[in-house]
């Protein structure tokens, strides 16, 4: 029996995974590579990207910088680490008591990727980092590692794509460490298109500083059974953080998005903000929780959940904490799960809408809530088709 | 700012009342528990042989159980060995009438504003008055019964009305349930039995006052309501302690069961002493309660005022099995001090339609602790099911914690389930509001707090509303946030 095996027996593990299903992490099906694999054959083909700066990794490893070039004097250096190089801050976040998947990843990854933005830095195009694998990659464990320190002023824009091009299961722990400096401003788009049979462990984990903002827009739309953990501290007075996601269940797909916002410090703010769309026998938990320590005073921190269930089938669990431990703070979270309105129904339907044209309507416009959040207008586009292309399947 | 300081620091040390110990002679059973024990009280209320099996069954599966650790809430281990699980006061005589209850006891309950002779101020209602294992006193018993409505001490049901005992015991809260209710099923000892017939909306508010009095001793009191089809009952719920250094545990199981069209309306005001200022002493108050709604159109409501206890755990809930029934929990808990309460409720919704409303208030002050848990679950069959769930908490100083851990599961898509939460603390606009109109900022506080708390209050039966709203105001003297 390892570690884990016996942190999942505790009342804090079993709590932990109360509604999801921590098998594919304690079992063995999954091998990682026993070093870092090079390329072999070709390398799929990718959708083309229009104005970021591309860098693709098979498993774990960066096969190419497909862009690169000409942001090299913006600020911004990336390197890959082998597993035996250190760098500043790398795993300070992400330690091994950090929960299940933190640990996972810290056993078994390869190579850890280093984005460093200097004081100032602000690259002009966004970074997209895209986690690919294929039938090479089957029955492995991959557990790709992000280590982004951001320093004192600076802005990027980073997106984390992960794609799963393979017929078999591939188990993906990613682990992304995010060091936002004072001041610094960093935007994190992570969208999930694994493969239907894709098991995602996947986890974020940030520190912010003094003044600093992180915004997080996470897109999970695909994938058989999923996880996404995000740990943030606010460790800087006047810090704030804006967290929304959209999670697209169908199927017989199961999707769990944890978040964990620590209030340590005064004057910092919160604005989470997550919605489910539950499909078939699709089934979706949202386990939220914000922590406001003691003399985390004038604390802001709101936090939503909203589930629409589109199928007789469908699942939601919502569990949205608060922790509260300072009084001159104001904070307070809703959740709500049900299906569309009857009233919009009607509405639409007696303007000529078919049933079917009016339930994706409606559902569109559910989603479109976070999705129009997303402030490039490239990849909005993209997610808004991939999202289309799944509630078309709704039956009405 | 030196104000709110002396006010806060005022709040803190604010007297338990109720905390005099009532000199009469009991009968207290050794410490401990064993088979022997649950025989001995057994015998000593000359149970049937079913009952004593039900009650060593609970037992061995007791022994089988561990103490559970998930919930937010401190305490050093309970030593259950430690804990005397039968105290009766010596009966002089046998009981004729109320009027030959022991004169100590009348007297005691007077202190407590409870009186047990007929005429005074609580005419309306029907109090069952426990002290420390054993009832001592039912009021009303001969007007109720010629309604053929029962209201008697659980152990006097026993005997005389053992198939219905049978019928409902451990229906709704099995002792298989958790680790207390085994307990308390073990080694329960009085509490109040409620069977209300057919069609008939009883008149009377019937009450239990339970009042813990001997030293080193457990209070495990079992009640149970059953409203037969289109009955009706209000009941409420009393309770109080001595000041003592040491602990005293209080495990007691409430089941309510409603027929299809029956309606119960249960209300507490939980005063059990608290402990000191430092936290020592004060009951630990784990508590199971649970409704069944087993007809169509059945209501179980549930009305919470918890100021009292060093530590509430307990989650009053309602099974809504019936179609179209419908389960209320209305919630004000206030901690001070060292206080803590972990509390909330459970909404399980299996029929058509059902519909419940959740509304909890949580007041921190002190160092206290509060968490709101609760369970809403919308199970495949409640097509058109509804929940509505509020959990507001206030918090007065800047060393307490409000805590919210609402777990919602919805397995049907025509069921809406909503919940809102939020957090404050009483804001300087507000008081500055009010004393610019000339009120005093200790008046201010408490009509704020009253306002905070007032969808609650207005659910609590008259009697109960103006004791909450005066308990609450002694609680609250002198805070400010």
């Amino acid at each position: 029996m390892n570690s884990l095996t016996q942190w999942l027996e505790t009342p804090t593990g079993r709590e932990s995974w109360k509604y999801s299903d921590p098998a594919p992490l304690t079992g063995d099906r999954f091998a990682p590579f026993a070093a870092p694999a090079p390329p072999a054959g070709d390398l799929p083909l990718l959708p083309a990207c229009a104005d970021s700066r591309r860098l693709v990794f098979w498993n774990e490893t960066c096969l190419a910088d497909e862009t690169a070039g000409d942001d090299r004097s913006s600020g911004m250096t990336i390197a890959a680490l082998t597993k035996d190089r250190a760098a500043p801050g790398l795993g300070t976040l992400a330690t091994d008591e950090s929960g299940t998947i933190a640990d996972l990843n810290n056993r078994n990854r390869q190579e850890t990727l280093h984005i460093h933005l200097e004081d100032g830095a602000a690259p002009d195009r966004p970074l997209e980092l895209v986690f690919v694998t294929d039938d090479r990659s089957s029955d492995r464990l991959v557990a790709p590692r992000v280590l982004i320190t951001a320093g004192g002023g600076s802005r990027a824009v980073i997106i984390e794509r992960h794609l799963d091009l393979g017929r078999d299961p591939v188990l993906n722990v990613p682990v992304v460490e995010v060091l936002c400096g004072p001041g610094s401003d960093i935007t994190h788009l992570k969208w999930l298109g694994n493969g239907p049979d894709a098991l995602h462990y996947g986890g974020t984990f940030v520190r912010q500083d003094e003044g600093s903002r992180y915004v997080s827009r996470e897109f999970v739309l695909a994938g058989h059974r999923v996880r996404r953990e995000m740990h943030l501290h606010l460790a800087g007075p006047g810090a704030s953080c804006i967290l929304a996601g959209l999670t697209l269940a169908s199927g017989l797909r199961h999707t769990d998005v944890r978040t964990r916002v620590y209030h340590d410090v005064p004057g910092c703010t919160t604005d989470e903000l997550y919605k489910g769309i539950l499909i078939d026998r699709g089934q979706s938990v949202f386990d939220g929780l914000i922590r406001v320590a003691p003399d985390a005073q004038q604390t802001g921190a709101y936090q939503t959940n909203r589930n629409l269930l589109l199928s007789d089938d469908a699942v939601s669990y919502s569990i949205p904490r608060l922790e509260i431990y300072a009084d001159d703070v104001k904070c307070s979270h809703g959740s709500t799960t049900g299906q569309l309105s009857a009233e919009e129904m009607f509405y639409l339907r007696s303007r000529g809408f078919d049933e079917m044209m009016a339930r994706r309507l409606l559902s569109y416009a559910f989603a479109s809530e976070v999705v129009d959040q997303v402030e490039h207008p490239g990849l909005r586009e993209e997610l808004t088709a991939s999202i289309q292309q799944i509630l078309d399947k709704v039956p009405s | 700012m030196n104000d709110e300081k002396q006010l806060l620091d005022d709040l803190s040390r604010r007297e338990y009342k109720w905390g005099f110990v009532t000199d009469i002679e009991s009968e207290t059973v050794p410490p401990g528990l064993n088979e022997d024990v649950i025989r001995l009280i057994s015998a000593r209320k000359s149970e049937p042989d079913w009952m004593l099996e039900f009650r060593l069954r609970a037992y061995r599966h007791w022994l089988t159980l561990t103490e559970p650790t998930w919930q937010k809430v401190k305490f050093p281990p309970v030593d259950y060995q430690a804990i005397s699980y039968y105290s009766a006061p010596k009966p002089k005589k046998k009981l004729g009438s109320l009027d030959e209850v022991d004169p100590e006891l009348v007297e005691a309950y007077e202190k407590l504003g409870i009186p047990l002779s007929e005429q005074k101020r609580l005419a309306g209602v029907a109090v069952d008055a426990v002290f420390d294992s054993v009832s001592v006193a039912t009021t009303h018993q001969e007007k109720l019964a010629g309604m053929g409505v029962i209201f008697m001490p659980i152990s006097e049901a026993v005997q005389k009305h053992p198939d219905l005992i049978r019928q409902y015991l451990g229906k709704v809260v099995p002792y298989t349930d958790n680790y207390y209710a085994a307990l308390n099923a073990a080694v329960f000892t009085d509490g109040s039995f409620v069977y209300v017939p057919k069609g008939l909306k009883c008149p009377l508010e019937l009450s239990t006052y339970f009042r813990i009095n001997a030293e080193n001793t457990g209070q495990f009191e079992r009640t149970l309501i059953v409203a037969d089809e289109g009955a009706y009952v209000s009941y409420l719920e009393g309770c109080t302690a001595p000041m003592r250094d040491e602990n005293q545990l209080h495990a007691a199981v409430v089941e309510l069961y409603a027929h299809t069209d029956a309606a119960i309306k249960y209300s507490t005001v939980q005063n059990w002493y608290p402990g000191d200022e430092n936290g020592k002493g004060g009951i630990f108050n784990f508590v199971t309660k649970r409704g069944l709604c087993a007809g169509d159109r059945s209501r179980t409501s549930w009305t919470q005022v918890e100021t009292g206890s060093a530590i509430t755990w307990k989650y009053p809930s309602c099974v809504l099995k019936g179609d179209d029934s419908v389960g209320e929990f209305y919630s004000v808990a206030l901690t001070n001090n060292f206080q803590q309460a972990d509390t909330g409720t459970k909404m399980i919704h299996l029929g058509k339609g059902t519909r419940s409303t959740i509304i909890s208030k949580g007041i921190s002050a002190g160092r206290a602790d509060q968490s709101y848990r609760g369970l809403v679950r919308m199970g495949k069959k409640a097509h058109g099911a509804r929940n509505f769930t509020q959990c507001d908490s206030m918090l007065l100083g800047d060393k307490c914690g409000a805590h919210t851990f609402p777990y919602i599961e919805s397995h049907n898509s025509s069921a809406q389930v909503e919940h809102e939460a939020t957090t404050t603390r009483i804001g300087a606009d507000q008081i500055f509001y009010c004393n610019q109109r000339g009120i005093e900022t200790e008046e201010a506080v408490g009509m704020i707090v009253g306002g905070f708390c007032r969808e609650v209050f207005q659910e609590l039966p008259m009697e109960f509303a103006v004791e909450a709203q005066k308990l609450l105001s002694v609680s609250l003297e002198g805070s400010v946030g």
